[in-house]
């Protein structure tokens, strides 16, 4: 947006000088990013002694697909070291999607109510009441294991996917909260009443006007949460404790034991692990850019 | 019906409801199954561990319960990181299972917690007892009872490449910490390795064994039988081991200092992949670094003695990981023939699992008989273990002195940080011991 | 500014909307927050209140005999210990790090990836990549990255010339710590830019049209129009970071476990110690409500100085 405010009149070099200079941008964060990453992916299509050799080999000489042939015949041609974590990466990746997906839809209900609240809403107590919700974050999570695992019993939910999803619920639901809230108040309010003086009742508005202009503020709290969800393993170790509910994370550190740790195995283990929210995170990316021009009917 | 007739003629209301009620649920069932199915009606127990290849402790329990029909298992491995603390959880929910594995580094720990019961005076324990090494057995007690069967069982063990020491122009393995040094800067000089000795230092479990085993194997101690510490002024053992290792990292450089960041498996692997020449590990690496699957120096490394300030003949030190059962268990009996079966003998009277562990992953045993096993043997034999040393290392190696206080865990973590700084050279070994005696002192006496 | 002013005039909405028509906007506003505020009092309530309450009793579990209320006991013994003076000089070094470089870093990004450029879109998706990578897990990767013997960071300089020899940089009580911060941060980056970015595409366009008619270069657009923008999400990002910053666990678990010495001994794995280690409940609890105190404390300061003017209103 900004450019566009500011170059006209000068000259279609300085435009040009402009972009070259962003894609440069654009390439060193992307290099950034990458190159970690990169080396867990190529190091998961390395035998186990390349990806130990010194100095490093960049290029698998010999690749191999082993590793992740591994996840489908977890008994096969390998060591049957770690085949139990082998077998059960695939079937985790389940769990997480579910605990996860779980997690951003309660969070985006939950955090749109809340935060509309917040937004729109002038009641006594607003500043107690969104610390008092920050405030439940507060306390260190190795503090709560070992109470919340008895709350979780009481309720018997040990074991199930819907603690992890109520748990992660509760860590992310004060920034989903807080996040909303300030996305709603940048939204213009006339819209809101527009859509309330033609006679929309308060869920058709927040359905049909407040949302679709808030899009790129939900996807950002959906992704935050579902991306915790995601990525939790201090809690996913101590709550879960069979397949019914182990996660991805859990599974990939457990393919670490006392006898082996198997690197090229585990790298592929947290490929696997990355692939499906990156493919989420390109539909979200496709959603943000709808936000962006929903987000232009303001103008 | 079934319940009743056996009993005869007492017939207790207790007996009476239990009977009701499985004459309730055998209608629902069909008939003909019912009278044995209330006759058998086996005990059923949980039972984890840490997810040490659960799928072989799976067709264990499986053996077990096919021996013991009366007995039905409920197994449920835990994660292998974490697993104190997840129990920890489990205890304090009042969820813990009826059996389970304890390292005995949490033994004290865990029986001032009231989580544990001990098993003295249970069925035929001990005859187990008669055959187990003594470092297994010390271990398995707290304040003069016994507590588990063994899981396994193992020794902290020094390991060379022997292929360096002919080509360093050295013939005699080293077996005091002089000779290793002057054998690490001949190797060291005939430019084998920048830094012939690897060691991981990186704090956990496993981080304080070498230590103590380089302090036994010097003829020193670091507690008395109260648990006291006597060094490092009393007994100067562990300040000379410490010198020594400060020395052999920053002055003679043949101790890799990068070893501060590798943990156990980590300084193992960059071992097996062909780096540095002596090295200390927990002794189920020994079948792992001669396994041309997991080795590239598979076949040329060998045991020694563990080295001390001088050749005492004492042993490094040994620890153990133990079946217990739960204070809470209510099915004692059921729990009490699960331990001994996994952590002694199956029906025929055969050590079976603890051989199991130890052909498949050369996890240690704990009896003293099945050294002249066949089986074990051979597993030796291929392993090509120097069986002189061995059967030396493990017939005189000792339990860690303080391992039975509550404390321990404490103590070993400050110890093991204390080194590190020592070796950082942000401390002498002697301002680091002491306040390693020190923060024994504090925590004895808030056990008081 | 006008869209923001509105709220101040706010009416409840309650009033005009269909079905809520006859309750009061305090009434409707409890009524919204009642699910959220049930699900965090019905999981955490109970774990928030017994963890403050076991915090002011000597309360270990290896002696379950002796459970003493002691009151501030427990507080007043981490303030008097060294180790909690180091955990926390160490925490304060690690936070202040990772969150100035998280927060600045991602601004720049976000920024960036605002302004049109060719493979913009791909770069919007691959900044997701690191996000996607479960802490454990990116402490994994990254100590295969660090290796000292193997690793990948010492094969590229050694190749670039940059170094003679293999280093262990996570045994180097200097290099450990930034070598945290470094796969923290790059852990971290992409939830920090995607709200920043999330905010920068809510800016409507008649600021800048304002300030492009007051004469405003891009510059000065930057500094009034789009960082007095950003303020409420940067805030938010803020408190986020720093919270994520006290609390890294799974990456010291991984890579370096508080070494060497205590170089990367923090106040949350002090506290995990404490608490699992020594089983002391008690202390342990009042390590966790130390740290919370002090990320309180930092939430608040953030509160004052980005709303200095007083123009926060929640």
């Amino acid at each position: 947006m900004i450019q566009r405010l500011i170059v006209p009149g000068t000259a279609a070099k300085r435009r040009r000088r402009r972009t070259v200079l962003l894609t440069i941008g654009g390439i060193l964060v992307a290099l950034y990013v990458l190159a970690p990453f990169s080396w867990l992916v190529l190091t998961s299509f390395m035998h186990e002694r390349e990806a130990l050799s010194v100095p490093p080999q960049w290029i698998p000489q010999a690749p191999t697909v082993d590793n992740y042939l591994t996840f489908f015949h977890p008994t096969g041609t390998r060591a049957i070291v770690g085949s139990r974590a082998a077998e059960q990466t695939l079937p985790s990746v389940a769990n997480s999607l579910i605990a996860a997906t779980g997690t951003a839809l309660l969070n985006i209900v939950l955090g749109t109510l809340a935060g509309y609240s917040f937004a729109r809403l002038p009641f006594p107590g607003r500043t107690t009441l969104l610390m008092l919700y920050l405030g439940s974050r507060m306390v260190p999570g190795i503090a709560l294991i070992v109470p919340l695992y008895l709350v979780i019993k009481t309720y018997n939910l040990l074991d199930n996917l819907l603690a992890l999803m109520l748990t992660y619920l509760t860590f992310t639901l004060p920034f989903t909260v807080w996040m909303l809230k300030s996305y709603f108040q940048g939204i213009p309010r006339s819209l809101e009443d527009a859509a309330l003086i033609d006679g929309c009742n308060w869920w058709r508005m927040v359905a049909y006007v407040l949302l679709p202009m808030s899009m790129p503020g939900l996807v950002a709290a959906a992704m935050f949460s579902f991306m915790t969800a995601w990525n939790d393993y201090l809690f996913a170790v101590i709550i879960t404790s069979s397949i019914a509910s182990k996660t991805v994370p859990v599974v990939v550190a457990g393919f670490a034991t006392d006898v082996t740790t198997e690197r090229t195995l585990m790298a592929a283990g947290g490929v696997v692990a990355v692939i499906p929210p990156l493919l989420l995170a390109f539909i979200f990316q496709r959603l943000i850019v709808q936000g962006l021009t929903s987000g232009a009917v303001k103008e | 019906m079934g319940q009743s007739r056996a009993n005869g003629t007492r017939f207790t209301r207790r007996q009476f409801l239990k009977t009701t009620a499985m004459t309730a649920a055998g209608l629902g069932l069909a008939g003909a199954g019912l009278r044995s199915r209330a006759q058998a009606a086996p005990s059923t127990i949980s039972f984890s561990g840490w997810a040490f290849e659960p799928q072989v402790v799976e067709v264990n329990v499986n053996r077990f319960m096919a021996q013991n029909p009366d007995v039905k298992v409920n197994y449920i491995p835990l994660d292998l990181q974490l697993y104190e603390e997840k129990m920890v959880a489990l205890f304090n929910a009042n969820s813990q299972p009826d059996a389970f594995y304890v390292r005995d580094t949490a033994l004290g720990a865990w029986v001032e917690a009231g989580w544990l019961q001990p098993i003295d005076g249970m069925n035929r324990l001990a005859e187990l007892n008669a055959d187990m090494y003594t470092y297994n057995l010390e271990a398995m007690s707290y304040k003069g009872k016994q507590y588990g069967t063994p899981y396994y069982g193992d020794v902290y063990i020094y390991i060379y490449d022997t292929t360096a020491l002919p080509k360093a122009g050295i013939s005699n393995v080293p077996t005091t910490l002089d000779e290793l040094k002057n054998t690490a800067l001949a190797c060291k000089k005939a430019g084998l390795s920048n830094y012939p000795i690897l060691k991981g230092f990186k704090t956990n479990t496993d981080g304080l064994d070498e230590f103590w085993s380089m302090v036994f194997a010097s003829g020193g101690h670091l507690f008395n039988e109260d648990f006291e510490p006597i060094y490092p002024d009393k007994d100067k053992t562990s300040l000379a081991v410490l010198e020594w290792m400060v020395a052999a990292m920053h002055d003679w450089k043949i101790l890799d200092p990068r070893g501060l960041e590798l943990d156990e498996t980590q300084a193992r692997d960059i071992f097996v992949s062909g780096q540095g020449i002596f090295t200390s590990a927990v002794g189920n690496v020994f079948p792992r670094v001669n396994n041309p699957q997991h080795s590239k120096r598979a076949g040329n490394i060998q045991l020694m003695r563990f080295p001390g300030l001088t050749n005492t003949g004492i042993g490094p030190m040994g620890w153990t990981r133990l079946y217990a059962m739960s204070s809470k268990t209510k099915e004692r009996d059921a729990a009490w023939k699960l331990m001994f079966y996994m952590g002694g003998k199956d029906k025929d009277g055969v050590y079976y699992s603890a051989k199991d562990w130890y052909r498949k992953y050369g996890v240690g045993y704990s009896f003293k008989s099945l050294d002249n096993d066949a089986d074990i043997k051979k597993v030796q034999q291929d392993a090509g273990y120097d069986l002189a040393v061995r059967s030396h290392q493990y017939s005189n190696a000792h339990a860690r002195e303080n391992i039975k206080a509550p404390w321990y865990l404490e103590w070993d973590r400050f110890t093991q940080q204390q080194i590190q700084t020592v070796l950082l050279k942000k401390t002498s070994p002697r301002d680091a011991l002491n306040a390693s005696a020190k923060k024994a002192r504090e925590l004895k006496k808030e056990w008081r | 500014m006008s869209d923001r002013n509105i709220e101040h005039v706010a009416k409840p909405a309650a009033e005009s909307g269909g079905r809520t028509k006859r309750l009061s906007a305090p009434a409707f506003a409890f009524l919204l927050n009642s699910p959220a505020l049930l699900a965090i009092a019905l999981l955490v309530g109970y774990p928030i209140a017994y963890s403050f309450w076991i915090s002011l009793h000597r309360y270990n579990l290896k002696r379950p005999s002796i459970f003493r209320f002691i009151g501030l006991n427990n507080y007043v013994e981490i303030v008097s210990s060294p180790e909690f003076w180091s955990a926390l000089r160490i925490t304060a070094e690690f936070t202040a790090m990772a969150v100035v470089l998280v927060v600045l870093l991602a601004i720049v990004v976000a920024l960036l990836l605002t302004e049109p450029f060719p493979g913009r879109g791909i770069v919007r998706t691959l900044i997701l990549v690191p996000w996607a990578i479960p802490p454990v897990v990116n402490g994994l990767m990254w100590q295969w990255i660090y290796d000292s013997n193997v690793g990948a960071l010492n094969g590229l300089l050694m190749s670039l010339g940059l170094i003679g020899e293999y280093r262990g940089w996570l045994s180097d009580p200097t290099y450990a710590l930034l070598a945290l911060v470094s796969a923290h941060v790059w852990n971290l980056l992409p939830l920090a830019v995607i709200l920043l970015l999330a905010a920068l595409q809510g800016i409507p366009s008649d600021l800048y049209d304002a300030g492009r008619v007051d004469g405003c270069n891009s510059w000065n657009l930057l500094v009034h129009v789009t960082l007095p923008w950003l303020a409420q999400p940067l805030l938010v990002v803020l408190v986020l970071q720093t919270m994520y910053a006290i609390r890294v666990f799974d990456v010291i678990y991984v890579l370096t476990a508080g070494g060497p010495g205590t170089t990367t001994t923090t106040l949350t794995w002090q506290t995990f110690l404490i608490t699992f280690n020594n089983l002391d409940f008690g202390l342990g609890n009042a390590y966790a409500y130390t740290v919370s105190l002090i990320t309180l404390a930092l939430a608040w300061i953030y509160f004052r100085l980005l709303y200095r003017r007083g123009e926060f209103e929640t």
